[in-house]
C-alpha cells in the first residue's frame, strides 16, 4: 500500500463507526480497526483501491463496525494524514463547537478494544 | 397532564425488552446492521457522525418535573451530561453507546417516556402550543386532542409503514406558535358559528427541499369524527403517495400532484367509507374525549390580584431582569400568573442544549414555581407555563445564576439552529458556529430589543431542520466543492401568516455570513418607518430590493 510523503489528494482511507459505542474508526496498517486516522491504510492506486472496498461487504457482514465507507484524504508533507471534506475533518475531531468532546478531547491511539 | 394507564405502561415496557432482545442478537452477530437498522430507527436510535443519537419523544411538548429529572439523569449516566431540544419538541442524546440504550430506554420508561416512533416512516410526536392550557385565547387546550391523537397514531398497524415520515400539529388560537401550516397535516381547533368546537384541518404543508404551506382541505371538522378525518387523510396518502422517490415522498408532493381538489375529493370519498363501515371504531366519543380532557385539567391556582408590587419593584430596581420581563413572559388566563419563557439560547450558546445541572433546576423550579409542569417549544426554548407574577423575580434570579435568565425570547439572538455537520450524518455545512458568530455580532441586548422581532433559523442542508424557509431571515448552509457556503433568504414565517423566505442572491462563504446578517439587519433599522414596523413588514412593503442592493451593490 502507499506509503507517500507528498501531498497527494487521490488517496482513499475506509472508515466506519464501531458497532457498540458509535466510535469512528479507520482501517490500519495492521488489518484491524483505529480509533486514528493516523493510523489508517491508505489506498493510492486502483488496486488498493479496489483492495480496500472488497473490505467493506466483508464488515458489512461482520458485527465489530457500521456503516464502511472509503473517503479521500491527503498526507501532508511532514506525512500526516488529514481528511479533506470538513465532513471527514470533523468526525476525526470532534464538535468544532465542542473540543472538550470528541476525538480531539484525548485521541486514544492505536487499536480498538473492543470491550471498551 | 396525562398519566399511562396499564395498557401504555405495558405497550412500553414490552417495547423496551423487545428492543434489548434486538441489541443482544445485534451485538452477537446473529442479525446483520441491515436487518437491525430499521428496529433501531423505530425506536429513534440514529447513527450519526461521531456517535450514536437517541431521540426522546416530548408528546405535545409537556413534561413534569419528575420527567426532565430522569432526562437530566440519563444525560449524566448514558450521555455527555447534556440533551438536546428539538425543533418537534423532544430531545435528542448525541453519545449515548448501543450496550447502553436498553437501559436507558428502561429508566425512561419509569417516567412515562420512550423514543417510540421519533423516526421511521409513521405518524412522529405530534406538536402543539408551548402554551397550551395557560393562554388565555385559545378555544380549548390542544394536549387533550394531542394526546387523543398519540394514542391513535402510536403503533397504528396500516400507518407504520408509510412513503415518508409523517408530522402532525395542533393549534388552537388565531396566533400560531406551533408552526402548524407547515406540517402534513395541521390541525386547527376551531369553535364555529352555533359554539361547537371543531377542526379545520390543513394538509400538505412541510419544508424541505420542496417548502410549501399546507391548504386547508375541511374548515370544520365534527369532534367525534376528527379521527375518521384523519383516517381518510392518512389513506389517501398512504394509497397515492410515491414510494420510488424519496425527495417526492412526502405528502406535499402528493396534494401538489393530484391536485388540491381532487385531493380532497378523494378524502371526502374515502371519510365517507370510514363513516360507514368503522364509525364504531374510529368515532371519537365524548365520554373517552372528556376522559383524556380530565388529565388536562387546570392546577389549583390561587386567587391573586392581576397586578404584583413585588413583580413591579424588582423590574424598578433591577434593569436585566426588567430587559427579561419584557421579552421573556407571557399573558396567562388565570389574573396574577404569567407564563415565563426560558431561553436555551445564552450568549455564546449552543441553541436547545442543556446541561444536567440546568435540567435539574428547571425541573426543581417548575415543582416550586409552575406546578412541576414544563414545555419544550418548537424554537427550541422551554417554558414554565403557571407562574405567580409574585415569583418570577425568584424564579429568574436562579435561572440567570446558571445561564438560563437570557432576556432575548423572539430577538435576534433566540435562533433555531439545526446541530448541522457538527453532529448530523445529512449536513453538507455547519450550523451551530455560524449561528455563534450571529450571536456574538449581536451580544448587545440594548441593540437586540431596539432592533425588535427577528427570528433567524438555521439549516446545515436542505432538510431544513433548522426551518430557514421560515425563518424572518433564513440561512441554509450549502456545499460547493467541499467548502460551506451559505444561502439568505428573507421574509419567510412560520406563523398565521404563513410564508416562504425568497433567496435575496447568491451565497456567502462561512466567515461572510455574520456580516451579511448584520447588513441585512442594519438596512431594515435604517430603512423602517418606526419601532412599530417589524422586519416582517419592512420586507414586505420594500421586497428584497434594498437589501439585495447593501449586500451586493452593483456586482
Amino acid at each position: 500500500m502507499a506509503n507517500m510523503n507528498t501531498k497527494h489528494a487521490a488517496l482513499q482511507a475506509l472508515t466506519a463507526n464501531l458497532l457498540l459505542s458509535g466510535d469512528v474508526v479507520y482501517w490500519s496498517c495492521r488489518g484491524d480497526w483505529s480509533l486514528n486516522i493516523q493510523d489508517a491504510l491508505l489506498a493510492a492506486t486502483e488496486d488498493e483501491v479496489a483492495i480496500l472496498e472488497a473490505r467493506i461487504p466483508v464488515e458489512e457482514n461482520g458485527n465489530d463496525v457500521v456503516a464502511p465507507y472509503l473517503f479521500p484524504v491527503e498526507r501532508d508533507e511532514d506525512g500526516t494524514i488529514q481528511a479533506i471534506s470538513q465532513r471527514e475533518v470533523i468526525r476525526a475531531k470532534g464538535p468544532t463547537i465542542r473540543t472538550d468532546l470528541g476525538k480531539q478531547s484525548g485521541l486514544r491511539p492505536g487499536p480498538v478494544d473492543q470491550a471498551a | 397532564m396525562y398519566q399511562y394507564d396499564q395498557f401504555d405502561n405495558g405497550l412500553v415496557s414490552e417495547r423496551v425488552d423487545q428492543f434489548r432482545g434486538q441489541v443482544e442478537r445485534r451485538t452477537a452477530g446473529n442479525v446483520l446492521e441491515e436487518e437491525f437498522r430499521p428496529h433501531r430507527l423505530m425506536n429513534g436510535l440514529y447513527l450519526q457522525l461521531h456517535a450514536y443519537m437517541l431521540r426522546v419523544a416530548v408528546p405535545y411538548g409537556t413534561l413534569n418535573g419528575g420527567q426532565m429529572r430522569m432526562l437530566a439523569d440519563c444525560a449524566r449516566k448514558y450521555d455527555k451530561g447534556y440533551g438536546h431540544f428539538t425543533t418537534r419538541q423532544n430531545i435528542q442524546f448525541n453519545w449515548p453507546r448501543l450496550d447502553d440504550v436498553s437501559e436507558l430506554l428502561k429508566d425512561l420508561s419509569e417516567v412515562e417516556m420512550h423514543a417510540i416512533q421519533t423516526s421511521g416512516n409513521c405518524i412522529r410526536n405530534i406538536t402543539t402550543d408551548q402554551y397550551a392550557g395557560a393562554t388565555p385565547d385559545e378555544v380549548e387546550d390542544p394536549r387533550i386532542t394531542g394526546e387523543v391523537l398519540r394514542q391513535w397514531s402510536t403503533f397504528h398497524p396500516e400507518f407504520s409503514f408509510l412513503p415518508r415520515k409523517f408530522k402532525i400539529a395542533i393549534t388552537a388560537t388565531e396566533n400560531d406558535r406551533a408552526a402548524m401550516r407547515f406540517h402534513d397535516i395541521g390541525i386547527e381547533i376551531v369553535k364555529n358559528d352555533a359554539g361547537d368546537i371543531g377542526y379545520a384541518v390543513w394538509v400538505g404543508g412541510g419544508q424541505g427541499r420542496t417548502p410549501v404551506i399546507a391548504k386547508k382541505l375541511n374548515s370544520f371538522v365534527p369532534r367525534q369524527d376528527l379521527i375518521c378525518y384523519l383516517e381518510a387523510v392518512l389513506r389517501t396518502y398512504n394509497m397515492l403517495g410515491r414510494r420510488d422517490n424519496l425527495y417526492k415522498a412526502r405528502i406535499k408532493i402528493t396534494v401538489n400532484e393530484t391536485g388540491v381538489e381532487e385531493f380532497t375529493r378523494l378524502v371526502d370519498e374515502e371519510f365517507a367509507a370510514v363513516k360507514q363501515h368503522a364509525y364504531e371504531q374510529f368515532r371519537l366519543r365524548d365520554e373517552e374525549f372528556s376522559r383524556v380532557a380530565a388529565f388536562f385539567s387546570d392546577p389549583a391556582y390561587e386567587s391573586l390580584a392581576a397586578t404584583s408590587s413585588t413583580f413591579e419593584d424588582a423590574k424598578a430596581k433591577d434593569t436585566r431582569f426588567a430587559a427579561w420581563a419584557a421579552t421573556n413572559i407571557a399573558p396567562h388566563k388565570v389574573p396574577g400568573y404569567a407564563i415565563a419563557n426560558i431561553s436555551l439560547k445564552p450568549a455564546g450558546g449552543i441553541p436547545g442544549d442543556a446541561t444536567s445541572e440546568q435540567m435539574d433546576l428547571v425541573a426543581d423550579l417548575a415543582d416550586r414555581y409552575s406546578f412541576s409542569d414544563i414545555r419544550v417549544t418548537h424554537e427550541q426554548n422551554l417554558v414554565l407555563p403557571h407562574v405567580k407574577f409574585d415569583d418570577l423575580y425568584a424564579l429568574w434570579q436562579a435561572l440567570d445564576h446558571i445561564d438560563l435568565g437570557t432576556a432575548n425570547l423572539g430577538l435576534v439572538t433566540d435562533m433555531i439552529v439545526c446541530p448541522g455537520l457538527d453532529y448530523c450524518n445529512l449536513a453538507n455545512a455547519r450550523s451551530i458556529p455560524v449561528g455563534q458568530m450571529i450571536d456574538a455580532r449581536f451580544a448587545d441586548l440594548n441593540r437586540q430589543h431596539d432592533i425588535g422581532e427577528l427570528k433567524v433559523k438555521i439549516s446545515g442542508c436542505i432538510n431544513a431542520c433548522g426551518h430557514h424557509h421560515v425563518g424572518h431571515i433564513g440561512i441554509l448552509g450549502v456545499d460547493k466543492k467541499g467548502t460551506e457556503y451559505y444561502q439568505i433568504t428573507l421574509g419567510g414565517s412560520a406563523d398565521e401568516n404563513a410564508a416562504v423566505g425568497k433567496i435575496v442572491g447568491r451565497a456567502f462563504g462561512y466567515d461572510e455570513v455574520a456580516d451579511a446578517v448584520e447588513t441585512v439587519v442594519t438596512t431594515y433599522v435604517n430603512g423602517r418607518d418606526s419601532k412599530e414596523e417589524t422586519f416582517l413588514s419592512y420586507v414586505g412593503r420594500v421586497g428584497l430590493g434594498p437589501f439585495k442592493e447593501a449586500l451586493y451593490g452593483s456586482e
